[in-house]
């Protein structure tokens, strides 16, 4: 009797509503889209499969949001409770990010991989966002390291694998919050599109620069502005800079959509989707802007924006849309083809790039001198644009270019432009030697 | 570890030339280490194949039970004319075009093939039944016998060739030109037994300018640069 007052009192998940979010990618995803990105935290020893698949097996069960499948409804899709075997750990692939077949893989949409020191956690977008898969993959090294018999604490965002889940880890945070009654207009530039030559299906090319965190500081510091609006500024700059060489008839505007997180507006412990786009912009038809012109402008933009007032209206927007009774009675089916066409016709169009930002990681003190890096990788974009994920952690920031095209102009345009401004980069990349 | 001599940054210890220029490198005092680990795997990987067998055993099911039902019901119940052999076409020629697909995953050539043959055969049934094959042999056959030819050529080409979209446009025009010309001599031979041409000349000679045009383009490179300036999106 007691047992089923406590299992009454705690409410079991079978199935989950998508996000506002989530509910966009899986109709997106196809076998030239993928949108899966990656987090990979480098330790400082080789890493064992057996021990690296125990610890995912006990991790597992705390993360039930995660052990999901993806299924379709008459009108919308949801999630539903995994309870196949898998995921299993698996040997790297070059190749990082491949879409994730739905029926595939035991229909799990995260994935494992090892490879040497390095441990990568690749997620569909629909299951949840960076910061859930930070702490995922915190939790998940936590319980690698005790398996060896280090001892480390439940803080900082490494979970209790004992404990039960936490019912605010699983909330919808959008509908929490999304009861605003202003909605944003919808942006309707058509932004600078990069053109490059495509590589053979599959491959996703990446460079990771890594700097020292403090010089890059500095250097943000000396324009006024913080290191993730500087490095906005810095892409921004070899955007605009990639545009002039391509000597185009009519210069475009310079778009980059960018991720914020909206758990640092908004208090939730939400593991699932919690952000919202913005895309700063800026006309090079205006007239010729130097860099401090455009660290400021997207300085200012960021700083109009970045409020609970400004981001709830922002939430609404598409809010609104997926509330609407006449959106909610269409079939699934014709949803994802206006959806797919609304998405290559308008959304493709709005931005030139895309950079996501999360942050410094911080681990319990005594998991530091096991982890040398984090990193973080966004997946095979549509077209030709080069997306940019940064990650610091232990005084170095890790800047990953992940992209489908031979070319590395923005690469080259982006990480000279930090030498030139005195903070030196590290480089490491999965391209092939090209035959001149 | 190096220092690329074209952009500066530090490289890693295992590379043999710079990701972001190419530049080559060059150390005699301190070499690229060809036995360090780099630091991505050279495994190139590739998303699991669905299992569709259920799928294909649960069509292979429905088409079977409907066939069966419909030969039953005619020996048995509803014995006027042999009507069954439309519904039981009909269900094979399904089957063709799914069940293949999801379980032997053959090559789109293969299956381009399969379902121009099963579409003869279903088209055969019905003039069996209708016990008039003339049309069949006279247009029917001809028309499913070129638009499999046409459709073949065109995803032969697309897969044994790097092409470009003004070809791909020009080999369309040019197939749909040659399959209207196709259409009206059949018909014309059923109908009068007379090989001319009448309304497809025009359709014909208006695909044919298309395919002109984009051919002059193709070959002449400053032509097609211009385009491609002036069209780019």
């Amino acid at each position: 009797m007691k047992v089923k007052k406590e299992s009454m009192k705690r409410k079991e998940h079978h199935w989950f509503k998508l996000d506002l979010s989530a509910n966009v990618y899986p109709t997106l995803q196809r076998r030239n889209f993928s949108s899966v990105y990656r987090v990979s935290a480098l330790l400082r020893q080789k890493i064992d499969p057996v021990k690296l698949q125990a610890a995912l097996d006990s991790t597992i069960p705390r993360f039930p949001t995660f052990a999901v499948a993806i299924h379709k409804g008459l009108f919308w899709r949801y999630l539903e409770r995994n309870t196949k075997p898998g995921p299993f750990v698996r040997p790297d692939v070059s190749n990082a990010c491949m879409p994730i077949h739905f029926k595939a893989e035991n229909r799990y949409l995260f994935r494992v991989y090892y490879y040497e020191n390095k441990l990568s956690l690749e997620v569909f977008h629909s299951v949840a966002d960076g910061s859930g898969a930070l702490i995922f993959i915190k939790t998940l090294i936590a319980e690698y390291l005790r398996l060896q018999g280090i001892k480390i604490p439940y803080v900082e965002g490494v979970l209790n694998c004992k404990n039960a889940p936490n019912e605010a880890e699983m909330e919808d945070a959008y509908v929490k919050y999304g009861d605003g009654k202003v909605s944003l207009k919808r942006s309707g530039i058509h932004a600078y599109q990069l053109r490059g030559t495509m590589e053979p299906f599959y491959t996703l090319n990446i460079i990771t620069g890594i700097a020292p965190i403090a010089q890059l500081a500095a250097a943000a510091k000396s324009y006024n502005v913080p290191i993730g609006v500087f490095l906005t500024a810095v892409l921004m700059e070899a955007l605009m800079e990639k545009q002039k060489l391509d000597k185009p008839i009519h210069e475009r505007e310079v778009a980059i959509s960018m991720p914020v997180n909206l758990r640092r507006f908004f208090p939730s412990e939400t593991l699932r989707n919690f952000i919202v786009m913005l895309s700063p912009s800026i006309n090079p038809k205006m007239g010729a802007y130097t860099f401090e012109e455009i660290t400021q402008e997207i300085n200012a933009y960021m700083t109009y924006r970045l409020n609970e007032k400004y981001l709830k209206a922002n939430i609404m927007t598409n809010l609104l849309v997926q509330r609407n009774p006449i959106v909610r009675v269409i079939p699934l089916f014709l949803k994802d083809l206006i959806v797919r066409n609304a998405y290559k016709k308008v959304n493709k169009r709005q931005s030139s790039a895309g950079i996501t930002n999360l942050g410094i990681v911080k681990v319990p003190e005594e998991m530091k001198e096991h982890i040398e890096r984090f990193e973080v990788l966004m997946g095979q974009p549509f077209s030709n644009r080069t997306n940019v994920a940064v990650i610091s952690y232990g005084g170095e920031i890790s800047i990953s270019f992940s992209s489908s095209i031979v070319e590395t102009d923005i690469e080259m345009l982006f990480f000279c432009s930090l030498i030139k401004k005195g903070i030196p980069v590290r480089i490491e990349s999965n391209r092939k030697y090209r035959e001149t | 570890m190096s220092y690329c001599v074209n952009c500066g940054v530090e490289l890693h210890k295992s590379a043999t030339f710079c990701p972001l220029c190419n530049t080559v490198v060059i150390n005699p005092g301190n070499p690229p280490d060809s036995q360090a680990k780099t630091p991505y795997p050279a495994e190139m990987g590739s998303v699991e194949n669905v299992n569709s067998r259920a799928a294909a055993l649960l069509l292979t099911v429905v088409f079977a039970s409907i066939a069966l039902a419909a030969l039953l019901l005619n020996l048995l119940l509803f014995k006027e004319g042999f009507w069954s052999a439309f519904i039981m076409g009909a269900s094979l020629m399904l089957w063709v075009f799914t069940v293949p697909v999801l379980i032997l995953r053959p090559s789109r050539l293969l299956i381009i093939l399969l379902d121009g043959a099963v579409t003869s055969l279903y088209c055969f049934i019905i003039a069996h039944q209708t016990e008039d094959t003339s049309w069949y042999y006279g247009i029917a056959l001809p028309i499913i016998i070129m638009l499999t030819g046409f459709v073949f050529l065109y995803c032969y080409i697309m897969r044994r060739f790097k092409t470009s979209i003004l070809f791909r446009i020009a080999l369309i025009f040019g197939e749909l030109g040659s399959y209207a010309v196709g259409i009206e001599l059949s018909i014309r031979y059923f109908l009068y037994d007379s090989l001319s041409i009448r309304w497809s000349a025009v359709v014909g000679t208006s695909c044919l300018i298309i395919v002109a045009v984009l051919t002059t383009v193709m070959k002449n490179s400053r032509l097609r640069e211009e385009v491609q300036r002036r069209l780019h999106f």
